[in-house]
């Protein structure tokens, strides 16, 4: 592995794992004020993912060189992130972005195991209906 | 090398197999296996943390790089045909000397799986909720 003063951009991963967390967080955000949609509870989770591949695309269009073009910044501030130290820092490095990746992903698969077992004891308030 | 998560994918494909088998099968096996009873004893919810077969049948095709990375091996004999019992490790790791484009082809894959498998299992658990408002409804009616 390289150290993060070698490296002069972040890689796919490493735009994946920022777009995650902002997604991670729109999703809690979701939760937080749709919390008697069952609808919202389920589904908010495919957000960070989405907003994962959204943030990593252009990735795929510029093959990882360093310059990028600015319009990229459409998709979650692309550019502007790709070559900043202190992101490269931190996002450079693949294993530290699969273990944050990974715990967010455990977060949510814990908030559906409560959602399990709160809806096998109590249903779902809104007249037991998946509105 | 197949990156790390090519090796992983592996495992968990076998592991996500596992799962569903148990998922499936897990009155039987409450019923045939002491394990499972015992579990079922515990927590009547422990086929709620069955993922963690995934993640565990995923580190088992981690190790050969773990003692890798932990310097307890060099990498010459973590090549070694031993190693192969990791998913075929040793073998993979010849693809890397000998094939460039299909070890990126394999990086692509274990991707791909990796993906899928994370969201198949957050659309078991949906299923899951979806199941027990269902069946709650039915019990009130």
């Amino acid at each position: 592995m390289l150290e993060a003063n070698h490296i002069l951009h972040i890689t796919g991963a490493g735009h994946f794992c920022i777009s995650f967390i902002i997604g991670f967080l729109l999703m809690m955000l979701l939760n937080k004020n749709f919390s008697a949609s069952l609808k919202v509870q389920l589904y908010s989770s495919f957000l960070p993912f989405l907003v994962g591949l959204y943030g990593a695309a252009p990735y795929f269009f510029h093959n990882g060189e360093c310059n990028t073009n600015s319009l990229y910044n459409v998709f979650i501030f692309y550019s502007l992130i790709h070559n900043n130290e202190f992101m490269v820092k931190i996002f450079s490095n693949l294993n530290a972005t699969a273990l944050i990746c990974s715990v967010l992903y455990v977060l949510i698969l814990l908030r559906y195991i409560r959602l399990v077992k709160y809806t096998s004891q109590y249903g779902w308030p809104s007249h037991n209906s998946t509105d | 090398m197949p990156a790390k998560h090519f090796y992983f994918s592996i495992g968990a494909s076998i592991g996500s197999i596992a799962m569903l088998y148990i998922n499936v099968r897990k009155e039987q096996l409450v019923k045939r296996f002491s394990l499972f009873k015992q579990l079922e004893k515990q927590n009547s919810y422990w086929y709620l943390y069955s993922p963690l077969i995934i993640f565990f049948f995923g580190v088992w095709g981690l190790i050969p790089d773990i003692i890798h990375a932990l310097s307890i091996l060099p990498k010459e004999v973590t090549r070694t045909e031993v190693f192969n019992l990791f998913y075929f490790h040793s073998y993979f790791e010849y693809i890397e000397d000998t094939n460039k484009d299909l070890d990126q082809i394999l990086n692509w894959i274990g991707q791909l799986i990796l993906i899928v498998i994370s969201l198949g299992t957050i659309m078991y658990y949906i299923s899951l909720v979806n199941d027990a408002v269902k069946n709650f409804s039915g019990k009130e009616n």
